[in-house]
């Protein structure tokens, strides 16, 4: 099944459509040219690998701007700076500032990583850890309170761990990560 | 003066002996590890100062203590930008050039102990190590040279000894969870 999403102008007779296919399970995002409404070639990849996408469409935006195409920004600073990071939990936001806090360099789900491949080798499932502290060479997972997401990401994290031996990568429970720290703040702000 | 909370105590981890004896143990290691080499013992304040001054107690070679204390990150301030850590309390002493040993007191994700390190590496010392009374290793995030452990704890929050919640049982000879 395809739910046309979109629909890119490229020209006055030409467009691409993108498309949403559900086949056997797995999600896809589908790009099919048209001209003067007829479909040709199209190009496709896995919903599963949409953040990797986010990323790429981040990189593209950068080299616009240093291009000097952009009407917006003047330099690529200029837009990283506006670029705000939307995090998905109040927890994960709450995390960031304890890094910055800290001086700890972080970014925030730079890295996609398949964990399971339908028999034609695509990819249906995904793992996006939602830090990297590249100074530590660590990948960091929160959790949110839902048992069982909490489930589903120990699986993953696991699943992660079998494929990717030399990822480094530790699990947070948010609840009490998030208790310890207003304990360590009940005992420091008293001090 | 309210009274202290003593219904929070709640199961003994560690008792006044077996932290006499690791004590006893750790100095005896700094030691001998140390040779003859003055040493510049670190202690993070508030916590450690009741474990480095019994620290010390069995210590034989020359060494001199000095203290540091950084701020601590709050939470619960959505609205305002929360900063960056900072000293609260500089070191009297110039490390530069010396052995130089961090007592902590309990070391967790290693966030404070790392921007620690971080900051007195600037300094120039000839060597930095870490010691640390108890090691929640299961929060780390930064790794650090923790050279001498006194014990691992849970994953849980703990008193005595120096420790304290909210300025109570930092007096207690004996480390315990808080219930």
């Amino acid at each position: 099944m395809e739910k046309l999403i979109g629909i890119i102008k490229t020209g006055s007779n030409s467009e691409i459509n993108v498309y949403l296919r559900v086949k056997d399970g797995g999600a896809t995002v589908v790009f099919r040219s048209s001209t003067m409404g007829v479909e040709g070639s199209e190009v496709s990849f896995p919903l599963a690998m949409l953040v990797e996408l986010k990323k790429i469409v981040n990189v593209l935006e950068e080299e616009f701007v240093e291009k000097g195409h952009s009407e917006e920004f003047e330099t690529r600073n200029e837009l990283k700076e506006r670029r705000q990071i939307v995090f998905s939990h109040p927890s994960e936001e709450e995390f960031a500032r304890i890094l910055d806090f800290y001086q700890i360099k972080w970014e925030y789900e730079p890295r996609t990583f398949p964990i399971e491949w339908d028999e034609d080798g695509n990819v249906t499932e995904s793992f996006t850890p939602d830090f990297y502290l590249p100074e530590q060479d660590l990948y960091i997972e929160l959790t949110t309170l839902k048992q069982s997401l909490v489930t589903k990401k120990n699986r993953k994290v696991r699943r992660l761990k079998e494929l990717y031996p030399d990822v480094n990568i530790k699990i947070f429970y948010g609840r009490d990560y998030m208790k310890l720290l207003e304990k360590f703040d009940a005992r420091k702000k008293e001090e | 003066m309210s009274s202290v909370p003593k219904h929070l105590i709640g199961d003994i981890l560690f008792t006044e002996e077996q932290i006499k004896k690791r004590v006893r143990e750790i100095g005896e290691a700094i030691s001998r590890d140390y040779g003859g080499k003055p040493l510049v013992l670190i202690g993070v304040l508030r916590g450690s100062f009741v474990f480095l001054a019994d620290l010390i107690r069995h210590i034989t070679i020359p060494h001199s203590i000095d203290f540091i204390a950084i701020s601590g990150y709050e939470t619960g301030n959505r609205t305002e930008k929360t900063g960056v850590v900072k000293i609260l309390k500089d070191l009297d002493e110039n490390i530069e050039g010396k052995d130089v040993l961090i007592v902590e007191d309990i070391v967790d994700t290693g966030l404070t102990l790392g921007y620690l390190i971080r900051t007195l590496k600037t300094r120039n010392p000839s060597s930095l190590k870490v010691c640390a009374l108890l090691d929640r290793k299961v929060r780390r995030i930064v790794e650090l040279p923790i050279v001498y452990v006194g014990f691992e704890v849970p994953d849980r929050f703990v008193i005595g000894y120096g420790l304290d919640f909210k300025q109570n049982f930092r007096n207690l000879p004996f480390i315990a969870l808080l219930k």
